[in-house]
């Protein structure tokens, strides 16, 4: 189990149970012997709510990846197939089933969705000739996976897209669905805040769908006292800033997924077996579960190495106590510590190596010049010019994502471009990368990442009233949320803070100016009675607890800075779920034509 | 101009007709830049073509920057030129590729490769 998972305000451990029971009861229709067969982008999502053992528990006797080729010889009685409701996918169900029946026909054959069971994907396996084939079709509705103790994620990575550039609204209907499970299981949430164009709209199907479900009383008292919706595009300029935590910079450099990052594995060869090289990426798991990077996680980069070089000292230190240990009492206890202190060494030499790593990559010149051209813009310095430096890396090609993101930071922070230099960015662009970016220039267009001058959007009002810019930042004991870019504090948490403190009256105008919708409202007039789910803070005062939910996406460096609010002590406490997490280059790569 | 799609046909003749189409729709939808580029690729493919026939090398998949960048790689260095002269490449770009000449032939293919 995941015990790491209860320990915040709220036990969001609760969630996981539930989608385990959940998932358990499906795979108990299939009395017998199954085989599961998965769609590869759900394997890792699911690990993270129910492990093999389990799964073996309940008859699984093998697994699969879904492939095209024909499934490996198996004496199961069920197949279940796991995927995603993909067309694509349903080609190759079918070609799986078919090629099975062809062999020995004793077999069931069942799918189920996730998250949930599309029309089309059924219509398309009537057509390819294998519905009927089909015993059982049901839905697994994972519509949130608890990834900390304070992380619900939708794991749904191309939301901004769908909504966006596909005007495609389904994801907004799944994040009202995953608020109503979250209200199911905490009580219903008496504030309803949201900035941002989905907002209004979430936050009316989340009010149906509370009514439609009937039976829920409404003197359910909540553990969550306020909801704040917030669409990523009321902020897109925190994700174009480079994140400077520890976790903000192994996303940016390495990406990570379902809690996993890979490193290369040079770095992490033991000497013991050095003649047989390592070839597979080194995976290593990033979660609150590790100690060592749960103090890490939220830290600039600049503080890392201090913290690593203590823990080194606390370790070493442990370790001579053997010597004073004189009893056979003291040696027994210090015994009994030895797997602890192993465990910690071990974490120790992972994140040394990882945070190597990480410094190699932000020592070169590029990520500095980088660095300080977005510092630069944010401070609203030369923005309504071609930039030199980005001219620079057109002429000499550099990654088309790096160009982009710097041209839309440049875009946002000078409220759109003049018509000449937008024209002069596009021409170029298209001289350098080719003719098919033309689409490319256009989907950023058309979700307003990059643009012409004109609109309401004003960023140096924005940047002033919310302080989006602080000077003298102390990276290793900050005192202010921009220490996570170092130096300027990402707009969408000073929303947060200011909804905490003193309110968002006092932003009016501002929150005129930021894009999309204001919602601010009272879901439920009732006294909040509080009953922890997890470990109680006896004696203090019970503190607000705020649900902060990313539409479209949070980055890593977001979730610091809110930590850092939360670990303040003035009893606001919050807790994130967002549709999925975000940086420079995965909220751009999917608007580049390939 | 919601003819976008017509850009991904792959065999030439098929290639020359949708980007046809695609300028009459951009011209249509007053979109001026999108006409503009796609008269530019129509004529930059037309300079490709020339081209492979040319060098027996395949250029047509390239963009600009990368055409050039394999002329004054390999010294046609007035092959270049024609096309720098044609689309009134700005001078700032075509200092940075004088270095890529100077580069070549100098033989500094390493740095060539770090460019």
């Amino acid at each position: 189990s995941a015990p790491y998972l209860s320990t915040g305000c709220v036990n969001i451990g609760l969630i996981r149970e539930e989608s385990r029971r959940e998932l358990l009861q499906l795979l108990d229709k299939f009395h017998g012997s199954k085989a599961l067969v998965w769609d590869s982008a759900l394997t890792e999502q699911i690990s993270l709510i129910a492990e093999y053992s389990l799964l073996k528990e309940r008859g699984v006797d093998r697994m699969f990846p879904l492939r095209g080729s024909r499934l490996p010889k198996s004496s199961v009685q069920h197949v279940v197939f796991v995927t995603r409701p993909v067309l694509a996918l349903m080609d190759l169900i079918a070609h799986n089933i078919k090629k099975e029946e062809e062999g020995d026909g004793r077999k069931e054959y069942h799918i189920i969705f996730v998250p949930w069971k599309s029309f089309l994907c059924i219509q398309k396996l009537e057509d390819l000739g294998v519905f009927g084939a089909l015993t059982h079709m049901e839905e697994y509705r994972l519509d949130l996976i608890a990834l900390d103790s304070d992380i619900l994620s939708m794991e749904n990575p191309s939301c901004f897209y769908d909504v966006n550039i596909d005007e495609d609204g389904t994801s907004l209907y799944l994040v009202a669905k995953a608020i109503t499970r979250i209200q199911k299981q905490y009580g219903r949430i008496p504030m309803l805040y949201g900035k941002g164009k989905s907002c209004k709209s979430i936050c009316s199907l989340v009010q149906k769908m509370w009514i439609e479900q009937g039976d829920q009383s409404e003197d359910d008292h909540s553990q969550i006292d306020r909801l704040l919706i917030i669409d990523r595009t009321a902020d897109l300029i925190t994700p174009l800033v480079t994140q400077l935590t520890y976790e903000g910079l192994i996303d940016e450099v390495y990406g990570i997924s379902n809690t996993g990052a890979s490193f290369p594995p040079e770095k992490f060869q033991t000497s013991s077996k050095s003649d047989d090289l390592m070839t597979e990426k080194k995976k290593i798991i990033l979660t609150s579960k590790d100690d060592l990077f749960a103090q890490l996680r939220d830290c600039n980069f600049n503080a890392v190495g201090p913290t690593l070089k203590k823990e080194a000292k606390s370790i070493s230190e442990k370790y001579e106590e053997r010597h004073s240990a004189k009893t056979v009492g003291e040696m027994k206890q210090f015994v009994s510590q030895m797997p602890q202190m192993q465990q910690a060494k071990a974490s120790l030499a992972v994140h040394t190596n990882i945070a190597e790593l990480i410094k190699e990559y932000t020592d070169e010149d590029d990520f500095m010049d980088s660095l300080s051209t977005q510092q630069d813009f944010l401070n609203g310095i030369g923005t309504d010019k071609v930039n030199p430096y980005i001219e620079n890396c057109l002429f000499r090609k550099q990654p088309l994502l790096k160009v982009l993101r710097l041209l839309c930071l440049q875009c946002i922070t000078n409220n759109g471009f003049k018509p000449k230099v937008l024209e002069y960015y596009k021409h170029e662009f298209i001289q350098t990368y080719g003719y098919k970016h033309l689409i490319t220039l256009n989907k950023l267009e058309k979700c307003g990442l990059i643009r012409a001058q004109g609109g309401q959007w004003n960023y140096n009002t924005v940047q002033k009233s919310l302080r989006l810019l602080v000077e003298d930042i102390n990276e290793k004991e900050p005192q202010d949320i921009a220490y996570v870019h170092s130096g300027y504090a990402p707009l969408s948490i000073r929303l947060a803070q200011i909804l905490s403190h003193p309110g968002w009256r006092s932003i009016d105008e501002v929150l005129r100016i930021i894009p999309g919708p204001t919602v601010s409202g009272i879901q439920q007039f009732k006294p909040k009675k509080k009953w922890q789910g997890s470990v109680s803070s006896e004696g203090s005062s019970p503190s607000v607890v705020t649900l902060v939910f990313f539409v479209g996406g949070v980055t890593y460096a977001e979730v610091s800075a809110l930590r850092f609010l939360s670990g303040k002590p003035d009893g606001n406490e919050y807790l994130v779920a967002t549709t999925n997490f975000i940086n420079a280059n995965s909220l751009l790569k999917p608007m580049v034509e390939t | 101009c919601h003819i976008h799609n017509s850009f991904d046909t792959f065999r030439s003749d098929e290639r020359l007709i949708s980007l046809h189409s695609a300028q009459e729709n951009f011209s249509r939808g007053r979109d001026d830049f999108g006409a503009k580029m796609t008269e530019e690729q129509l004529y930059l493919l037309a300079e490709q073509n020339k081209l492979e026939q040319e060098l027996d090398e395949s250029f047509v998949e390239k963009s600009l920057h990368d055409t050039m960048y394999n002329l004054l790689k390999t010294n046609h260095i007035k092959r270049a030129e024609h096309l720098r002269k044609q689309f009134k490449v700005s001078d700032k770009r075509w200092g940075w590729w004088v270095r890529i000449t100077a580069l070549a032939e100098q033989g500094h293919f390493t740095e060539l490769e770090a460019f």
